[in-house]
Order: structure tokens, then C-alpha cells, then sequence
């Protein structure tokens, strides 16, 4: 029998590595010396999450690795998703250590789970092969449904996790038959040859690659909470530990885009007339509902998850204006996925804070807050006035370059309708900022000592007021991971 | 004689057409995790259709991925029910209400 | 395909064979039951409560990790399908392989999740 060994160069997996080793070697530590005290798994899964960054910034200044026969591409494009996943998992792990003190949950496991998560995530963004993007997808979903069940004692974490875990499997079940079909009609997995085959509209396949395209998009809408599959978002984000909500909702969601971009753009780049107007019509609901609901929400957790339903709307109409010829519109879609990382960590953060301090997240809880945490109160404050896309911080910048993008597409009106949305958005986000320096305090608030989260935030907050001056950077480093001026 | 593709895509498109329904209309949470198993099956049943007509070994190869991703999802899966059970005597979807308002 | 009609006979034969026989022992045996004769045979235990009784939730950690494992052999196959043209190569991948599955078992033995007791 011929067997064809395919070529291996491991310089594009480093970081990967790196952090499958720390998760092995937590787990080695668990088994040899089963009770370790104080911040030491926190800070071994942060040094392997440091040098996996080191190693992805070496690999961003290099030429792009293509390996494992062609399924494996460490790219700009890659190395972009990669870093903002990794500062995503490295905020989160900062985020958390308290929380897991605070109610005696595993550390170990916890950041184990994390780590794999992590790991699927780099592997969604770096797949060029349908085969390998699955398994990426289902390796950072399968760890976020056990992270979101995280406190099993509290049902609504069960509850959260179980429906996450049904519509969860439910979409890779779809986005599998997708791939499937894409894989039968074009007779490969590798997304160039895809590319290659669908170039002219796809001959008389068309039909069945269209509906392989649909399941695609289905499958993946569920993962980037895109309206109308979005029903798990809510129940899951307002049940899961809110360390793990800022950490799905942003790496996750991130991760998400990474595949949804990378598969449109390298393998379906010919078929861009048949899904920019899905999207279109997918971020204009998506963002309506995401952004109309998120007003009467009681729970500022509950409302944050429907703002993150109206950020992938938003992100959508970015991604809805790709054309082979006007790129443009997926570079703001990275770069609103790397500015995100800062401003919705930083927000579910403070609710993480204030719940380790007895406090609950609803807006009573929140009455107030200036006069007893002055600096949890601005902190939340900048974080929510960044994801309403106010100047002075980097969120304006996220709303400017999709504004862009649609203006160069010749979508001014989506655009338009865009910012409008995000006019009315404005309306919950200064509710709770009214509410935490208007109003009298109603509920006491303890206040345990936490260095790590104190960290964590502060980075949260200087890339969220840091970036709005220092955006150029990263906006030239998105253009090229999609091949502006290459 | 070896059947037409066809008849392994019809065959394959009705079994994931029923574990559609199946999580679009049943309510406990087993059978709705039975039926995106049954979906997963499907997808397995038109990789390897695919494959043999395609002539190559891709296919089945993918199938070995698909099975252990639905082990690995099983496992979590039922874990997550376990845990639910332990705190409620009902794994029916519709009596999970307490995160609606 | 002509040549897989003796296993279709074959199956034929078995199937008929097995029907006419018991079929001919229910029409010609004698049969009078009585409480001795309907008690488990021979050394058999008595059988207590009934069959579709509620197992302990324990044993669905062990089938859980079960399937794990045991689903995870399949990538066995196939790497030793192929084993002597992959060479050391393919060895010491699977030997990473079955390291990283050793490292959660040790986890899953150290936790406890194999005891039954």
C-alpha cells in the first residue's frame, strides 16, 4: 500500500504545544501532589499562556507556515485570531483565580478545561482544511459547555450548561453535514481546492453547494450567537460563572469569526454574491434583537449577553461587505474582535468583582457603586461607554471601520442603520452608568483582598482607553491577515 | 451490484432529517441527545458514501474524527445531565425555566 | 455477488432449522409447570426485585470513561494498519498519543472515579 507521509513542520505548532503541555502538566500535578495551596495553578497556567504569546508574536513577524499536508496554516490571519484568543484565556485566568478560591472550586480542572478550550480555538482559526476546522470548532465547544457547568452546586449554572450543551451539539451537527456536502460536491476538504472548485459558481453543483454553504452558516451562527439561532445565549451567559462568560463570549465568539471569515474568504471567496446577503440579513436581526431586548433586562449579566448578541451583529455587517475585490470589511471584523477582547472582559469582570464582594449583578446591586468602589465604578463605566462605541475609547474605532467598510461596499445604509442601533444602545449602557453614580447605595459590599483580578482589570482597562490612541497598529496588522496589500 | 450514491445521500439526508425534528419537537433531554447523535450518524453515513464514490480514503478518515468528537461530546454531555439530576428530578427541557424571567 | 448466495442459504438453513425445531417441541413435548420446575435452575441465585430497577449513578461515571477509552482505540487501527511505513516516526506519535490518554487516566484513578466502593 502507498502511503504518503505528509510533511510535519512543528515551528507552526509551538504554541499550541506549549499550552497542551501546561494542561498535561496540571494534571500530572494534580495526580502527584493532590493539594496545592494559593495562586499556584493560576500562575503555572499563566506562564504557559505567556510563553504560547511569546512564541505567536515570533511567529508574526515570519513568513507563513502551511503544514500537515496542507490542513494547518500559522498566517497572519492565524497569528492575529491566535493573539487575541490568548489574551482573551490570559485575562480570564487573571479574572478567575478569585472566584475559584472564593467557592472552593477545582483550579486544576478549571484551567485545564481552559487550556483545551484555548487550544481549539487557535485550531478553528488556523485550519485550511473543513476536517481539521471541525475538530478545532468541537475542541473549543466540548470544554465551554463543562466551563459554563462550572458551579455545579448552583442550578442555574446546570441549567445554563445543559442548553448550552444541546443547541451547542445540535450546531456542529448541522455545520458537520455542511462540511460534509462541501467535502462530496468538491471531492476535498482542503479549503483552497474548495475555493478552486466553487471559482466559477460551482457548474451544475451549484444548488448542493449552496445548501452546504446554508448549513455552514447556520452551524457557525449558532456559534457566533447570530439571531435567529441564537436562543442559547442568554440562558448560558447569564448562567455560567461570569469569569466564563467574559471568556466565551469573547474568545469563543472570536474563534467563531475566525472560521466563519476563513471559510467564507478561503474557501467559498467565489460564492461571496450568494452569502453577503444572508449576512446582511442575518446582522440586521441580529442586531435589532440583540440591542432591543438587551433595554428591559433587570440583570445587567442578562443584558451584557444580549449586547454580545448585538456586537456579532454588528461584526456581521463588517463580514457581510467581503468581496474578493473589497477586503476591507473582514479586517474590521478583526479588529473589532481584538478591541472586544478588552472592553467585554473588562465589563463582565467588575460583575465577577462585585459578586466575589457578596454583590449580585442586577441593577439595585449596582445602585450607587461610585460611593463605595469609586474604581470599580469608572473601570465599569469605561468599559460599557467603550462597547457603546464612545470616543476616548477604543470602541469608537470598532464602530468607525465597520462604518467604513459599508461605506466602500456601497452598503452605506446598513451603515447607517448601524450606527442608528448603536444610538439606541446607548440607552442601557448609560442606564447602568447613571444608576452607579446617580443613585443612593442600597447593598453593603465586603472587600476581600484580590491582586490577581485587580491585574487583570487594569490591563482590561488600559487596552480598552490605550488602544482608542494606539489603534493604527493594530488595524495595519488586521489588513494584512486578510491580504490588504499583500 | 453496489447501490447509487444516491441511495446512500437519500438514506443519509432522512436519518439527519429525523434527528432535526427529533431536537426541534421532543422534550427530554436524552432523546434530543439521541437525535443530534443520530444527526452526527448521518453525517458519517454521507462521508463515507462520498468517499467510496470519490474513491478516496478521506472520507472514512473523517468518520474516525466525527466518532470520537460524538464520544467526547457524550461523556460531557451526560455529565452535564448527571449534574442536573442531582438537583432536580427531571430531565425534560420544559420544566428548565428558572433562567427565563 | 452471485457468490454471496451459499452465506444467504446458509442463513436460510440456520434460520429454518432453528423454527422447525422449536416449533416441533412446542407441538409434541408435554408441558405441565409446576413451582419447582419454574424455580432458577440448578445452583442459580434466586432473582430479587425487578429487572428494570434504577442502577447506582456511580456506574455511569465508569461507562462514561468506558466509552472514552474505549473510542479512542480506533485511532489504534489505522496507525497500525499503516505502522510499517510510518516507522519511528508514527511510534512515537502514538506514544504521545497514549501518554496524554495515560495522564487522564491517572487523573481519573487519583479522583477516584474508578472506585466502586
Amino acid at each position: 500500500m502507498q502511503v504518503k507521509f505528509p510533511d510535519v513542520n512543528l515551528l507552526a505548532l509551538w504554541p499550541v504545544i506549549a499550552l497542551v503541555v501546561t494542561a498535561l502538566v496540571l494534571l500530572v500535578v494534580v495526580v502527584v501532589r493532590p493539594r496545592l495551596e494559593g495562586a499556584f495553578y493560576a500562575l503555572l497556567t499563566l506562564a504557559g499562556l505567556a510563553v504560547a504569546l511569546v512564541l505567536t508574536l515570533i511567529q508574526a513577524g515570519s513568513t507563513p507556515i502551511s503544514t500537515f499536508a496542507g490542513t494547518w496554516r500559522t498566517d497572519d490571519f492565524a497569528v492575529f485570531f491566535t493573539l487575541v484568543i490568548l489574551a482573551a484565556s490570559i485575562l480570564a485566568v487573571f479574572l478567575s483565580e478569585d472566584w475559584l478560591r472564593l467557592h472552593n472550586v477545582g483550579q486544576p480542572e478549571f484551567y485545564t478545561v481552559l487550556l483545551c478550550g484555548t487550544v481549539g480555538m487557535i485550531t478553528s482559526v488556523s485550519a485550511t482544511d473543513v476536517m481539521t476546522l471541525f475538530l478545532g470548532i468541537e475542541l473549543m465547544s466540548v470544554p465551554t459547555y463543562l466551563l459554563t457547568g462550572f458551579a455545579k452546586h448552583e442550578r442555574t449554572s446546570n441549567e445554563g450548561a445543559m442548553k448550552y450543551f444541546l443547541l451547542g451539539a445540535f450546531s456542529s451537527a448541522i455545520l458537520l453535514y455542511g462540511l460534509v456536502w462541501a467535502f462530496g460536491v468538491t471531492g476535498s476538504t482542503n479549503m483552497d481546492a474548495i475555493a478552486r472548485f466553487v471559482a466559477n459558481g460551482g457548474g451544475e453543483s451549484r444548488p448542493a453547494i449552496l445548501l452546504a454553504l446554508l448549513l455552514i452558516i447556520t452551524g457557525l451562527g449558532f456559534k457566533v450567537a447570530a439571531v435567529p439561532f441564537h436562543m442559547w445565549t442568554p440562558d448560558a451567559y447569564q448562567g455560567a460563572p461570569t469569569v466564563v462568560t467574559a471568556f466565551m463570549s469573547v474568545a469563543g465568539k472570536a474563534a467563531a469569526f475566525g472560521a466563519l471569515v476563513r471559510l467564507l474568504t478561503q474557501a467559498f471567496p467565489g460564492l461571496s454574491g450568494d452569502w453577503g446577503p444572508v449576512l446582511v440579513v442575518l446582522s440586521v436581526i441580529t442586531m435589532l434583537l440583540g440591542n432591543i431586548v438587551a433595554i428591559v433586562q433587570n440583570d445587567v449579566k442578562r443584558m451584557l449577553a444580549y449586547s454580545a448578541i448585538g456586537h456579532t451583529g454588528f461584526m456581521l455587517v463588517g463580514l457581510s461587505t467581503w468581496s474578493p475585490s473589497n477586503r476591507f470589511g473582514a479586517a474590521s471584523v478583526l479588529f473589532y474582535a481584538f478591541m472586544y477582547v478588552f472592553m467585554n472582559m473588562g465589563a463582565f469582570g467588575i460583575l465577577a468583582w462585585l459578586e466575589n464582594h457578596g454583590g449580585g449583578t442586577t441593577l439595585d446591586h449596582l445602585d450607587g457603586l461610585w460611593s463605595k468602589a469609586p474604581a470599580a465604578a469608572t473601570s465599569l463605566a469605561v468599559f460599557l461607554l467603550g462597547l457603546m462605541g464612545f470616543p476616548l475609547t477604543a470602541g469608537l474605532w470598532t464602530k468607525v471601520f465597520v462604518f467604513q467598510a459599508t461605506a466602500q461596499a456601497g452598503y452605506t445604509w446598513l451603515g447607517v442603520l448601524m450606527l442608528l442601533i448603536s444610538a439606541v444602545a446607548a440607552v442601557f449602557y448609560l442606564r447602568v452608568v447613571v444608576r452607579m453614580f446617580m443613585f443612593e447605595p442600597k447593598l453593603a459590599i465586603a472587600s476581600p483582598s484580590q491582586p490577581l483580578m485587580v491585574i487583570g482589570l487594569a490591563v482590561a482597562l488600559i487596552g480598552t482607553v490605550g488602544l482608542f490612541v494606539l489603534f493604527t497598529p493594530v488595524l495595519e496588522f488586521a489588513e494584512r491577515a486578510v491580504g490588504i496589500g499583500a | 451490484m453496489t447501490p447509487p450514491l444516491e441511495w446512500y445521500l437519500i438514506f443519509s439526508a432522512a436519518l439527519f432529517t429525523i434527528g432535526l425534528v427529533g431536537v426541534l419537537v421532543r422534550r427530554h433531554v436524552l432523546i434530543i441527545f439521541m437525535s443530534v447523535e443520530l444527526m452526527l450518524n448521518a453525517c458519517n453515513v454521507a462521508l463515507v458514501a462520498f468517499g467510496r464514490h470519490l474513491d478516496t480514503l478521506t472520507g472514512q478518515n473523517f468518520v474516525v474524527f466525527v466518532i470520537t468528537v460524538a464520544a467526547a461530546e457524550a461523556a460531557v454531555g451526560l455529565g452535564i445531565i448527571l449534574s442536573l439530576a442531582h438537583h432536580k428530578d427531571t430531565v425534560d427541557v420544559g420544566e428548565m425555566d428558572i433562567l427565563k424571567q | 455477488m452471485s457468490n454471496y448466495w451459499p452465506i444467504a442459504l446458509f442463513f436460510v438453513i440456520v434460520i429454518g432449522f432453528a423454527l422447525t425445531s422449536l416449533g416441533l417441541s412446542r407441538l409434541l413435548a408435554p408441558n405441565r409447570p409446576n413451582r419447582v420446575k419454574n424455580e432458577t435452575y440448578e445452583s442459580g441465585i434466586a432473582p430479587v426485585g425487578e429487572a428494570q430497577q434504577r442502577f447506582d449513578i456511580r456506574y455511569y461515571t465508569i461507562a462514561m470513561l468506558f466509552v472514552l477509552f474505549d473510542i479512542e482505540a480506533v485511532f489504534l487501527y489505522p496507525w497500525a494498519v499503516v505502522y510499517d511505513v510510518i516507522g519511528i516516526y508514527g511510534f512515537v506519535e502514538m506514544l504521545l498519543f497514549i501518554v496524554l490518554l495515560l495522564a487522564a487516566y491517572a487523573y481519573a484513578w487519583r479522583k477516584g472515579a474508578l472506585d466502586l466502593g
